[in-house]
């Protein structure tokens, strides 16, 4: 019998935290395995587990795969959350890509110098307000549908939602603008999978603190 | 190959949009310097993204471009080459000039020279999140260079057989583009970062990437990275490679079989057509590259 899929990271949402919402929308339950120390990782490294002795790594039909956007993109194949055919995956990866980008800055925001700070966090509410939050409600706009490709539940949807979360904690004023990103917020969120796993108690992961990114420093050695 | 869909149907659907792309051009002309006169008009360009945006339906703009379409069911129209918009350098198109090039795929490029180019770009709505790389290719205006690179994989047969095929051409590929990555940003660092970073490129080369593509190879004894068949994987794997070599030409040394790959898939004909003068492929970036680059984007 397959067993679930396995996550290999630290306790934090990191670079695995995309992995655990697009495997809980899925309705996959999943376990865990927290790196506490850098011996943890090291024992990772030297079983031979991490292709490239990086994390995050995903345990999953007998493989162990390595680079989110890797395993991303086979869990979304997986649970056909990917479109029906290249030309829709085209447009997703187009608009996931995209939301990685946005990601990525807030995601390294709790790692930049105190003195950079406020510098980046305006670049990020510059870039959502001008840059990404206009593009994904034009899509939405554009075909009036409730998701992004294709008129079907796909890892746009979910990636899309996440970040709007992410935002949100950074500054809950950016979203006020754009009505459809709004409405796909609270229609995602009230999906089953995703509102057990919008819950307390879920995998879902809270906010990065000071606390988090200490330990981030002692496993990864930054 | 074939590109585009019948012009027919995009004109039945977006009125009299006429869709540029469609019309065949020359090789010779896709070389020449950009001519004001046949850049997309302001009209034809807003018209174009107009459409892909704000059509009936994107359902129904999939469809048109997807399944009901069939490809060359209009005789006389004849398949569009990809047209990529970015500076002329290699930077973040590189790696798309070499898939298309290695799938023998005939493609033009539009060179952005100045800020007014970029803005126009901007301003006419094509580019999705105001950024190039932009690949226009099958009625698609297509930014961000993993879904472009993607797409030209999955449509040349480049991305293996299977979901399987498909999870470690990923890997292999994350893999590699990230030491590429580094190597891209360095012309942009200043001196002693930039020494950082291109010793980092090799020291990760050789401890880190390299490795695992010799055990890769090592392990299954076949000529290509996955499934016993030509992938994204080795073309990226290749690209790669050069690009380590032309920071340290001995980064091989120590890795026979990689060696023996690099020759290899250089020497697939389409793959030795690029990799001599004349092909499309670009020089490394020197200071005039920066500079363009730096003043084009404003940092």
């Amino acid at each position: 019998m397959a067993g679930k899929p396995k996550l290999h990271y630290f306790n934090a949402r990191g670079r695995m935290e995309p992995i655990r919402w697009l495997l809980a929308a899925a309705g996959v339950e999943f376990e865990e395995q927290f790196l506490e120390s850098a011996e943890d990782l090291e024992k990772l490294k030297n079983d031979g587990y991490l292709m490239f002795q990086q994390v995050p790594m995903v345990e999953i039909d007998g493989m162990k795969l390595v680079q989110s956007r890797a395993i991303l993109n086979y869990i979304a194949s997986k649970y056909d959350l990917y479109g029906k055919d290249i030309k829709e995956r085209a447009l997703i990866d187009m608009y996931t890509e995209g939301m990685a980008d946005l990601y990525e800055m807030i995601l390294l925001l709790p790692l930049c110098r105190p003195e950079e700070k406020d510098t980046k966090i305006a670049l990020i509410q510059e870039k959502t307000k001008n840059r990404y939050f206009p593009a994904f409600e034009k899509v939405l706009k554009s075909h009036e549908q409730d998701y992004l490709v294709g008129n079907k539940l796909s890892r746009a949807d979910i990636q899309l939602v996440e970040l709007l979360y992410f935002v949100e904690e950074l500054d809950p004023s950016l979203i006020s603008s754009f009505p459809l990103l709004q409405a796909l917020k609270t229609r995602i969120s009230n999906l089953p999978t995703l509102k057990k796993f919008l819950q307390p108690g879920s995998p879902r992961k809270p906010p990065t603190n000071a606390k988090s990114v200490e330990e981030a420093r002692k496993i990864f050695k930054f | 190959m074939t590109f585009g869909t019948p012009a027919a149907f995009q004109a039945e659907d977006h009125g009299d949009c006429s869709l540029r792309q469609l019309k065949p051009h020359s090789l010779s002309q896709a070389m020449a310097p950009p001519d004001a006169s046949k850049a997309p008009t302001e009209l034809q360009c807003r018209m174009l993204c107009a459409s892909w945006y704000f059509s009936c339906s994107l359902e129904a703009h999939i469809v048109v471009f997807g399944e009901r379409v069939k490809e060359n069911s209009e005789p006389g129209i004849m398949a569009a080459k990809p047209k990529l918009y970015y500076f002329h350098g290699r930077g973040r198109m590189e790696s798309i000039r070499w898939l298309l090039a290695a799938a023998g795929v005939e493609f033009e490029e539009e060179f952005l020279e100045t800020r007014e180019q970029y803005e126009k770009l901007q301003k006419d709505g094509c580019l999705l999140f105001g950024q190039v790389p932009l690949v226009e290719v099958d009625g698609m205006m297509l930014t961000q260079t993993r879904a472009i690179l993607s797409y030209l994989a999955a449509k040349f047969n480049f991305y293996g057989k299977d979901l399987k095929e498909r999870v470690r051409i990923d890997m292999y590929v994350d893999g590699t583009l990230d030491l590429m990555a580094m190597i891209m940003l360095a012309p942009f660092q200043r001196p002693e970062e930039k020494q950082e970073t291109l010793a980092s490129v090799i020291q990760k080369a050789k401890a880190r990437y390299f490795p695992v593509f010799e055990k890769i190879l090592k392990d299954h004894g076949e000529d290509f990275l996955v499934g016993n068949k030509f992938s994204w994987a080795d073309i990226q794997m290749l690209e790669a490679i050069l690009m380590v070599e032309e920071l340290n030409a001995s980064v091989l040394s120590d890795f026979p079989l990689l060696k023996a790959f690099k020759t290899r898939i250089s020497n697939i004909p389409t793959i030795k057509k690029f990799l001599q003068p004349g092909s499309q492929r670009k020089p490394p970036p020197d200071a005039h590259y920066v500079d363009l680059v730096s003043n084009i984007l404003q940092f």
